[in-house]
């Protein structure tokens, strides 16, 4: 029997009429029926009321919510979670998790400054030294992650660890002080990521347009190439997958390396952003990355969901960043309230489906 | 003649299943023989004494990891680390706000323990009612928690009441048999009996086929609380040995605590897609994680110390998970090859 | 909803039935079910159905694949709630397994559900236990379950081991013995001797007659209507989710059930009764032209080699008791699953056969690989009826790594018609087509590469008769264009006048090919228990 048969898996056995089932078996009118078939829409509704609900909350809450400065550093921090959120919403689609997207952003971030400030290195090739790294790293979650099935979120908390381990190491030995390290930005670097568009002229930070960039290939890849169904054909049941010739490896590689490669880069946006590197910049990304998969409603299971779902979830979160800071929560309360929405938003449409479904 | 046999077959079957147990056992020998060159007072009573000490915390947590693992299915409990800080806290801090005062040592433990398996409880709930996937549960306990510990204390600060700080650092507890020592024994014999319980084995049953044990009539939420409880337990223990080891509260060590915790459990062989775990898997691993890291400073890294030990928990975590893959890719092999697919 | 009489499920030649229906409740009656309705999102899987059963009986649930037997079976037991109607044992209704448990009810279900990693006798003994406590001593249950247990299995069997360790059809029989130790007062068996072969079939009836001496209400629910003429009392047909009619002791014929499960005056639905003409008139139309050859072939360690040619135009039929190799040789003849020693060679060109490694080469060698368990290999539960039917095919038909849809959407047409695909819309979800409408999907999608071999992997299994009809049709024309087709499976009616061989697997290794007018039941049985034909036994690596 193969190994992703068993049926203690991640309900990766339920199919598309078991959904529908578990809405209709609590209920016997024609109008849950109806719902029932919503369900694939049901997020995106929820999820679009939701978004709208907060940015009324912020117009009404926050000063200046539609100022222009606000909306540009809004869009700032939406396309830096946007990009890191691509590689998890991929690793989600798989069944996967990649918990290492924290240590890349943060190794990312301290390795360009050290490459470029310490080591005189162009930044041009500290750039593409660091993709490198993170390809590597991305192989690495792949390869193991595949082989311990179930296991990616463990295999991504250790591997990340040993990497921003290692990353300090190298780096701690130059100029350091209280976890950061001091150099100065390339010029260009700081360009991206300016919420005002700064040197480039465009008004608003180019990260953004990467990020739209990135987003409409994204979905355009998921939905018309071989690839993009792959992911979700792996995702739905690998064994099918498997005869029908996708190569499981391959396809959890290429998730892993894509996500490892979008931590980079949103990484070194990062050091546009602030000046200076921080071991511990990526720290956020941890939880937002996962939150905004889930909020969009691709669930952990694996097979249903995508990027352009991910991108509501990324605008969801921002804006509820916005709100909360304009509330004056401290950054431990926001986490707080990130942790108190995420449970009913789950509890709305990426529910297990029970047992008695699956027998 | 037939009992000897099965005598051995019994002890074969138990060593096959402890195929698992294979690799943080032999990286324990590896590491007590490098800790022998590099640091033999280790082997002596106020060595051992801080060996005890210094590795409850994570001993207990790894055994509060271990039933939430066997529930399955992919049970983690990502908010170990901040609830341990949470309750370490409310250890130092809390109840005196309360107005209970922490001089009186049961007080203080049914206290730890309570509000553990208070908390393990709702978490469990939530999981088990809602039909919720264990680790968006648990990740949504740790930012709640973690954000809740700096809200109500934003540096480390504090001081442990005087008698649970004696329980490590007194001249009188540098020695084999101290209180720590007796606090895990104590811990261990619970989970002993725990894990002959049926309640037990009705958990493996479920963790191992949740559809068996509903059509079997198991009670699955009950159960899946009842996991979350113990776990609430042991975590409350913890949370009591790592207040007495740093002798103050500090809201910022949860993050790196539930890393260590769960590369323990990993590395004590629990399968975390498989539903399958074991307390003295749990307990090795702690252990082995805890004296890499002792026998890495024994090393002078200086600065980079802690980076190191980072750099060595990720690269044993990763390799364990490897090892123990290809343990079960050999279990497995030879099960096809003798005939018996499955 | 008004009463609506049941559709048939193929529309012509539909007469209407008359035989004796038996629907008065009694006394005695445990089990009883009125107007129970059950519905998943758009599927309505069983309506309006009502049933009774006595203590002391052996009731039998009737129907095709599809007809909702299964479903109503986890309703009794407690598994699924109902939409609507009533239900009652021993007067109350069960919400749960576990108040159909406290009620006297035990059930087996379709699928053997054991806990990997747990003993044999925790096994035995799940959901015996309260929450905390044992109702039961150790040494007690170990004694009950030597009591029962090896009766049941003919063999000694280590309590202690790890289920794991024992095949199918030993997990079958340890899910059973579960069942009988909850000393149930009412008995549901869902297709419970799918995992079992002949000769524990028979231990199984023997056990069946006995708790029904024993007063039990045992309730089987099956579509193998042959074997329970024997032993039923009396036997209740579903058709499309209705209770069209429950015969008595004295009705039940195979035609009778038949008729009243397909709306349709019976003709042997397996069966047809001329077999076809030997392999020899095959070889004389196509000389020389084996597709597809296994040379020295090793399934394990100790198997005899195995030498099989498929020639263009053959139907070759493989089957075994349960274990004897033939899935694994389907597995290494799709390329899935590598041979102990030996290798398999496609024909590239007239004299040149070239060896076939892994599934990649013989996908693209030609031969198409179709699974039964489609729920396991076949279908993805997460994409649409067009995603499911095209996937395999992306990987060809795309461009710069762009799926050219509209291709695929032609093959898809194409394949459709051939097969008379009923689906909801191309875009629909998978799950919302029948069994045998997703098994089409599958069917159709490895058809549209235009194998030269097909390879069935137990195709007609959960597939209603109409479609395995259509099936079998549809074998034949493949054959009679010139493919070779290798169709593996468990029921042996389906190969009279389908296969032009048969190959009987014992031991990982073919014992027999019978041809012609040899294909017949009882010759195929007989070898499948090692008995050659001129009555020798094969007794050569006997697996207990």
């Amino acid at each position: 029997m193969a190994k992703s048969s068993t049926p203690n898996g991640i309900g990766r056995s339920a199919s598309a009429s078991d959904v529908n089932a578990e809405a209709s078996e609590f209920g016997r009118t024609g109008l849950r029926r109806r719902m029932a078939t919503l369900a694939p829409q049901r997020s995106l509704i929820l999820g679009v009321a939701l978004l709208i609900a907060l940015v009324v909350a912020g117009s009404v809450l926050v000063p200046g919510f539609f100022s222009v400065n606000a909306v540009r550093s809004m869009l700032l921090s939406a396309s830096l979670l946007g990009i890191v959120a691509l590689g998890q919403t991929l690793c989600a689609l798989i069944g996967g998790l990649d918990l290492s997207i924290p240590f890349v952003v943060g190794a990312a971030n301290v390795s360009l400054l050290y490459l470029t400030a310490n080591r005189g290195i162009p930044s041009g090739i500290a750039v593409l030294i660091v993709i490198g790294i993170a390809v590597i790293v991305g192989v690495i979650n792949g390869l193991i992650s595949h082989r311990q099935q179930g296991q990616s979120l463990v295999v991504t908390l250790g591997t990340g660890t040993a990497l921003l381990g290692l990353t300090q190491i190298i780096t701690t030995n130059s100029i350091y002080s209280g976890g950061t390290i001091r150099g100065t930005v390339p010029g260009w670097i700081t360009a991206i990521a300016t919420p005002d568009g700064g040197r480039s002229g465009f008004g608003f930070a180019p990260s953004v347009l990467v990020w739209l960039v990135i987003a409409v290939v994204a979905v355009l890849l998921l939905s018309r190439t071989w690839t993009g169904r792959a992911i979700y054909a792996q995702g739905g049941n690998p064994v099918a997958a498997r005869r029908a010739l996708i190569s499981e490896r391959g396809i959890w590689v290429t998730t892993f390396t894509i996500s490892a490669v979008m931590a980079a880069i949103a990484g070194m946006f990062l050091l546009g952003f602030s000046g200076s590197a921080f071991y511990d910049i990526g720290q956020p990304y941890l939880f937002t990355t996962v939150a905004a998969v889930l909020i969009g409603g691709t669930t952990l299971i694996g097979g249903r969901g995508g990027y352009a779902q991910t991108v509501l979830g990324v605008a969801i979160l921002t804006v509820l960043t916005v709100v909360l800071v304009g509330l004056n929560l401290s950054p431990a309360a926001q986490e707080m309230v990130l942790g108190m929405v995420l449970i009913p938003l789950v509890a709305a449409y990426a529910r297990l489906p029970h047992p008695r479904l699956r027998v | 003649m037939s009992s000897v046999r099965r005598f051995l077959a019994g002890l074969w079957r138990t060593s096959r299943r402890q195929m698992s147990l294979l690799t943080p056992f032999a990286l324990l020998v590896v590491l007590l023989i490098l800790c022998a060159i590099r640091s033999p007072i280790l082997f002596s009573g106020g060595g051992f004494s801080g060996l005890v000490g210094e590795s409850a915390p994570l001993i207990l947590a790894a055994l509060a990891l271990t039933p939430i693992a066997i529930a399955g299915p992919a049970g983690i409990d990502l908010a170990v680390g901040p609830l341990m800080n949470f309750i370490n806290i409310g250890i130092v801090i809390g109840l005196s706000q309360l107005g209970w005062g922490s001089t009186n040592p049961v007080l203080v433990v049914c206290f730890a323990i309570g509000v553990g398996v208070l908390i393990g409880i709702f978490q469990g709930a939530v999981i088990a009612l809602l039909r919720l996937q264990t680790v968006i549960v648990t990740l949504a306990g740790y930012l709640i928690l973690a954000g809740l510990n700096l809200v109500w204390l934003s540096e480390p600060s504090g001081t442990a009441p005087t008698w649970l700080y004696d329980w490590l650092w007194s001249p009188q507890a540098q020695q084999v048999f101290s209180p720590a020592l007796f606090v895990l024994l104590g811990a261990f014999v619970l989970w002993a009996l725990l894990a002959r319980s049926t309640f037990f084995r009705n958990l493996r049953l479920m963790g191992s086929d949740e559809r068996t044990a509903y059509t079997s009539g198991v009670r699955l939420v009950a159960t899946r609380i009842g996991a979350h409880a113990v776990a609430g337990v042991y975590v409350g223990l913890a949370a009591v040995m790592y207040t007495a080891l740093i002798g103050s509260a500090d809201p910022k060590a949860g993050a790196a605590f539930t890393l260590t915790a769960v590369t323990a459990l990993v590395l004590g062989g629990a399968s975390l897609s498989g539903g399958r775990a074991s307390g003295i898997g749990a307990v090795l691993g702690a252990v082995d994680v805890w004296l890499i890291s002792y026998i890495l400073t024994t090393f002078r890294f200086g600065m980079a110390a802690s980076y190191v030990v980072q750099l060595a928990t990720g690269v044993v975590l990763v390799v364990a998970l490897v090892a123990g893959g290809l343990l079960t890719d050999l279990a497995r092999r030879r099960r096809r090859m003798r005939g018996q697919t499955g | 909803m008004g009463r609506v009489g049941p559709t048939p499920v193929v529309s012509q030649n539909a007469e209407q039935v008359s035989v004796a229906v038996d629907c008065a409740t009694s006394e005695d009656d445990v089990v009883i079910l009125r107007s129970i309705g059950k519905s998943f999102g758009e599927t309505i899987a069983v309506r309006e159905a009502t049933l009774s059963a006595r203590a002391g009986e052996i009731h039998a649930i009737v129907g095709e694949n599809g007809s909702g037997k299964s479903t109503l079976a986890k309703i009794v037991a407690g598994v699924l709630p109902p939409d609507s109607g009533d239900l009652a044992i021993f007067g109350k209704a069960p919400r749960s397994p576990r108040d159909a448990r406290q009620l006297g009810l035990a059930m087996v279900f379709q699928e053997v559900l054991v806990a990997e990693g747990a003993s044999v006798l925790e096994n035995l003994f799940v959901g015996h236990d309260g929450f905390a406590w044992s109702k039961l001593s150790k040494r007690e249950k170990i004694s009950r379950a030597n009591a029962l247990l090896p009766r049941l299995l003919g063999s000694e069997i280590d309590l202690k081991e790890d289920i794991a360790a024992f095949p199918l059809s030993v997990r079958q029989w340890v899910v059973i013995a579960r069942a009988l130790l909850s000393n149930p007062r009412v008995l549901i068996l869902d297709e419970a001797t799918a995992a079992l072969d002949q000769a524990s079939v028979e231990r199984f009836h023997a056990e069946l007659l006995r708790l029904r001496e024993e007063g039990v209400c045992v309730i089987v629910v099956t579509h193998r209507i042959a074997e329970l003429t024997a032993f039923a009392d009396r036997a209740t047909v579903l058709r499309d989710g209705f209770n069209v009619g429950t015969l008595n002791r004295g009705d039940l014929s195979e035609d009778n059930l038949l008729r009243l499960m397909t709306g349709e005056t019976a003709t042997r639905v397996h069966q047809r009764t001329e077999s076809l003409e030997a392999a020899s008139d095959l070889a004389a139309s196509h000389p020389e032209s084996a597709l597809l050859r296994a040379r020295g072939m090793k399934l394990s360690a100790i198997a005899a080699p195995i030498d099989l040619d498929l020639r263009a135009g053959e139907v070759v039929g493989l089957i075994g008791l349960e274990g004897q190799g033939q899935v694994d040789f389907v597995r290494v003849l799709a390329g899935i699953q590598p041979p102990i020693a030996g290798e398999v060679l496609v024909r590239r060109e007239e004299d040149l056969y070239v060896p076939v490694r892994g599934a990649k080469s013989a996908q693209e060698a030609g031969i198409a690989y179709i699974p039964g368990d489609r729920k396991l290999e076949g279908l993805f539960p997460n994409l649409s009826v067009f995603e499911n039917f095209g996937l395999p095919l992306y990987r060809r038909e795309k461009r710069l790594g762009f799926i050219l849809r509209r291709r695929v959407h032609e093959m898809f047409t194409e394949q459709e018609k051939q097969l008379s695909v009923v689906h909801g819309g191309l875009s629909a979800p998978i799950g919302s087509l029948s069994g045998g409408n997703q098994q089409k999907i599958v069917i159709g999608r490895s058809l549209a590469t235009s194998p030269s071999v097909v390879v069935l992997n137990d195709p007609t299994r959960g597939v209603d008769v109409s479609t395995k009809r259509e099936f079998y049709d549809l074998l034949e024309r493949l054959s009679s264009s010139g493919k070779g087709v290798l169709f593996l499976s468990n029921e042996i009616e389906e190969f009279i006048g389908l296969c032009h061989r048969v190959a009987v697997f014992r031991d990982d290794s073919v014992l027999t090919i019978l041809e012609g007018h040899d294909i017949r039941i009882d010759a195929i049985l007989s070898a499948m228990f090692g008995y050659l034909d001129n009555g020798r036994q094969d007794t050569a690596g006997m697996k207990p």
